[in-house]
């Protein structure tokens, strides 16, 4: 039960930068905002990319914490 | 204020090319991410360990971030190395491959959950490594994998609307000129989904007579 809503938390995540397509100032927006300013995309969507990656880092690693005491709590 | 559809009847030109634009999108990244996924799927299966650390890792990279980012990577991002790619081709590009990596792990599972035997068998009749796994396991494991990567490419239709934001003027992105023009947001979104509703049982359709026909075959 525990990993597929994990699952579904990461999936969620990503899912998260769609609001920027409506102008909600989240991590790919201010990515937008700052290459307007900078003119260098690649280098801020990456750096995006990345924030991204240690956000769903620090998720999975949260996740597998609780599966393991989920497990725990579980034994006879 | 309240609701006027009588001004969608004028979009219509502008409406139908936006449906063919997403149903064009759909194909061109579905076929895309099939093949790719199946590519994906063999070299994390076999390639050399300097060949498959990369593609993991890509893999994973592609996984844990969102599609958005990776269709303004690509599309903006890589003109600043020198590619300058079309919308519709970073777009396809980028769903193609973001679903690619999804049906890779699909048919990874699917290609190990084949016999052993049949390899086996296919080698014993004289077939090399190469011939025996594109003749004889790889069919039978696609064959297999053919109803979750339907769902995969039904997802994938609805993400195509991603691709508006990179100025693909595909139904979305036109429905959006259309409301530019005439200020009646709800009315053109809601045709709009009506419209996606009704490619999706299209291709809905189309899956499951291709379900039918591999499931024969059995």
């Amino acid at each position: 039960m525990i990993r597929p809503l994990g699952v579904n938390i990461n999936a969620q995540i990503k899912a998260t930068a769609l609001v920027a397509a409506i102008s909600v100032v989240e991590l790919t927006y201010t990515a937008q905002r700052y290459i307007g300013s900078t003119y260098k995309p690649f280098e801020m969507f990456l750096l995006a990319g990345v924030l991204y990656i240690i956000i769903i880092i620090i998720i999975t690693i949260i996740g597998q914490g609780v599966t393991y005491l989920d497990r725990k709590a579980r034994m006879p | 204020m309240g609701l006027d559809f009588s001004v969608v009847p004028g979009f219509l030109d502008t409406i139908l090319l936006g449906g063919l634009w997403t149903i064009a999108v759909t194909v061109a990244s579905a076929l895309l991410s099939f093949f790719g996924g199946i590519l994906l799927a063999v070299i994390a299966l076999y390639a050399p360990l300097v060949i498959r650390l990369p593609f993991r890792f890509f893999a994973w990279l592609f996984m844990g971030t969102p599609l958005l980012l990776q269709l303004f990577l690509i599309y903006f991002g890589l003109v600043e190395l020198g590619i300058d790619l079309p919308a519709f081709v970073a777009g396809v590009i980028g769903l193609g491959l973001h679903f690619a990596v999804y049906s890779s792990e699909l048919i990874q599972t699917a290609i190990v959950a084949v016999d052993k035997g049949q390899m086996e068998a296919a080698r014993t009749l004289g077939l090399s490594r190469g011939q025996s796994l594109r003749r004889i396991v790889i069919p039978q494991a696609v064959r297999d994998v053919i109803p979750p990567i339907g769902n995969n490419m039904i997802a994938l239709l609805k993400d195509s609307a991603l691709v508006s934001v990179i100025g693909v003027s595909e139904l979305t992105l036109s429905s959006q000129l259309a409301i530019g023009r005439t200020y009646r947001p709800f009315e053109f979104y809601a045709t709009a989904a009506v419209r996606y509703y009704f490619i999706n049982l299209g291709m809905e359709a189309v899956l499951r007579r291709i379900e039918r026909k591999t499931a024969l075959s059995r």
